[in-house]
């Protein structure tokens, strides 16, 4: 395991930020911290990189098996880019290079993989949220870190700036490291995430494989004649999962597994319903992820 | 150890309000010193740059260090605005992050305050050494390094100012705040709580004990001047400088960064 959680707690005076968050992220997973604004995810965060102290409970990077401070082997920003106003993006991350251990080799490279190289004499001052972004994901790649931690990296950028971002993660990724990414954008965990936790309230809603959390939940919207007669069936199709009568007067069906539409069209006209209406929709994943805050509550 | 202290170097260097602070010390000082020192009445006698005993060996080391201890408020500014960006900038955190130990963090910024402590007493010193070459009439050794624990005791008084400096700092976290109290609590706050107690304790307290480790240096009727600082005072200086860095130690390391 890169970073085990154990029931971690953390209390503002009466009010509990996390209360008995446990979760763990294998190697070479991109890992995905997923809840709207408040729910505990930079708390989460900032105690496993040591700068916010738990209340209560215990976290494990790399299954204590590292004799030095083991955040040398992470790169990570937590919520915005912390730098020396006044110095070079170079300066900085020489700054950065030093804290780590490592040379400065890398830093040129760093700088290219960001585009910021042309930049690099100037003050971060004079940097725009973009460009500051992308300096800290350089920073947070020097020394070669197995993992990764990212905080709403695309937090306030432009649609392009995004997508550049993404790119990058989906890139560093391939290189077999662990990223940590918290979000409550939830395309961004879907469109790059492996596994994901969802936190809300500080507390964990549900874990596990992204597929298994906001998957394959499709609706197959059907409508008959005979609706009477087409609820019962319904009803008793061998794997249905639920049944909800929606406000333009048709059904919503959702099925544990696959069903394929023509088997359902098959299904119910061999019972002498026929269906004249039948609509397979994709559950957009901020249903999905209302719904699972929803019941969080 | 030299590691840390080369990182808040790469920190300051680049920092211009670093180098405005260090240049008005080292102008201001030199200045007020030189103009105390040849200071005439009208009427002396201009023979000489100066006949005042203050200002040649070995008294001169007193004055001097005397006048130095005035611009140690300029320093400790400076070192609450260097403690207190990095609260505004967040970088603590990020150094945190990037693999420091609360524990490095403040060593440095400890290692920073000696080292500027000492660059300020070494300064003070070359000062001393060739104004008082140009202007003794005696220049044998037991006169030249007569009163020069004064320059020891500069060191120390200095470096208590500069450990306050980096406690508030590190307490406020916002530079006016941490300006303000420093400022306030060394010149004011302090004499006030002094008013009720009675002297012995009165001259326990930090900024107290501080000055008497360089008197005043002119002697003024019913009270002689001491000629040495007094080892107790090195003790209450160096004791309330590890109290001061235990302070900022205990900040951080209690409160989320």
């Amino acid at each position: 395991m890169v970073l085990s959680i154990n029931n971690l707690t953390k209390r503002y005076g009466y009010l509990a930020a996390l209360s008995g968050v446990s979760f763990s992220i294998e190697k070479g997973s991109v890992f995905g911290i997923l809840g709207p604004n408040g729910s505990g995810k930079t708390t989460t965060l900032g105690i496993v990189l040591g700068v916010i102290n738990s209340t209560g409970g215990s976290y494990q990077w790399f299954d204590n098996q590292t004799t030095d401070n083991p955040r040398k082997r992470v790169g990570a920003i937590l919520e915005t880019p912390n730098f020396y106003h006044y110095l070079s993006a170079y300066k900085n991350l020489q700054i950065a290079a030093d804290i780590k251990g490592v040379g400065y080799h890398n830093i040129e490279g760093m700088l290219k993989l960001v585009n910021l190289f042309e930049r690099k004499d100037y003050a971060f001052s004079t940097f725009s949220l973009g460009m500051k972004q992308r300096l800290a994901i350089a920073s947070a790649l020097l020394a070669n870190p197995e993992v990764l931690v990212l905080d709403e990296p695309t937090n306030g950028l432009d649609p392009q700036g995004i997508a550049e971002i993404r790119e990058l993660i989906i890139a560093i990724a391939k290189q077999g490291k662990t990223i940590i990414l918290a979000s409550h954008m939830l395309d961004e965990v879907e469109k790059v995430c492996t596994h994901a936790v969802v936190l809300q309230k500080g507390k964990v809603l549900t874990s596990g494989k992204v597929s298994d959390i906001l998957g394959s939940n499709d609706i197959i919207e059907i409508a008959a004649w005979d609706f009477e007669k087409l609820e019962s069936l319904a009803k008793s199709h061998p794997m249905i999962k639920s049944l909800i009568k929606n406000n333009a007067g048709k059904l919503e069906l959702t099925f544990s597994g696959t069903v394929a539409t023509s088997d359902l069209n098959d299904y119910f006209h061999k019972q002498g319903v026929s269906i004249s209406h039948l609509i397979l929709r994709k559950k957009t994943l901020e249903a999905q992820f209302l719904e699972l805050i929803k019941k969080g509550t | 150890m030299m590691k840390l202290l080369s990182i808040e170097f790469k920190k300051v260097l680049s920092y211009s309000a670093f180098w405005v602070f260090i240049s008005l010390y080292a102008a201001l000082l030199l200045l007020v010193f030189l103009a105390f020192a040849t200071f005439k009445m009208p009427g002396m006698p201009s023979n000489m740059p100066t006949s005042n005993p203050l200002f040649i060996f070995p008294a001169l080391w007193h004055t001097l260090t005397y006048v130095a201890g005035w611009f140690n408020l300029l320093f400790g500014v400076l070192i609450v605005i260097l403690i207190t960006n990095e609260f505004t900038f967040r970088t603590v955190r990020q150094n945190i992050i990037d693999g420091w130990s609360v524990n490095q963090f403040v060593s440095a910024k400890v290692l920073l305050l000696v080292f500027l402590a000492l660059a300020a007493t070494i300064y003070v010193f070359l000062i001393g050494i060739v104004y008082g070459l140009i202007a003794s009439p005696s220049k044998t050794g037991a006169d030249i390094f007569g009163q020069m624990d004064f320059v020891l005791a500069y060191f120390v008084q200095a470096l208590g100012y500069f450990s306050f400096a980096l406690f508030m700092g590190t307490l406020f976290k916002k530079a006016g705040m941490g300006i303000i109290f420093f400022l306030l609590y060394t010149k004011i706050i302090e004499f006030l709580i002094g008013l009720p107690l009675p002297d012995k304790i009165e001259n326990c307290l930090p900024f107290h004990s501080m000055s008497k480790l360089i008197s005043f240096p002119i002697e003024i009727p019913g009270m002689s001047v001491d000629t040495s600082p007094l080892g107790i005072q090195f003790g209450f200086a160096l004791f309330y400088s590890c109290l001061f860095i235990l302070g900022t130690w205990l900040l951080l390391k209690k409160r989320d960064i």
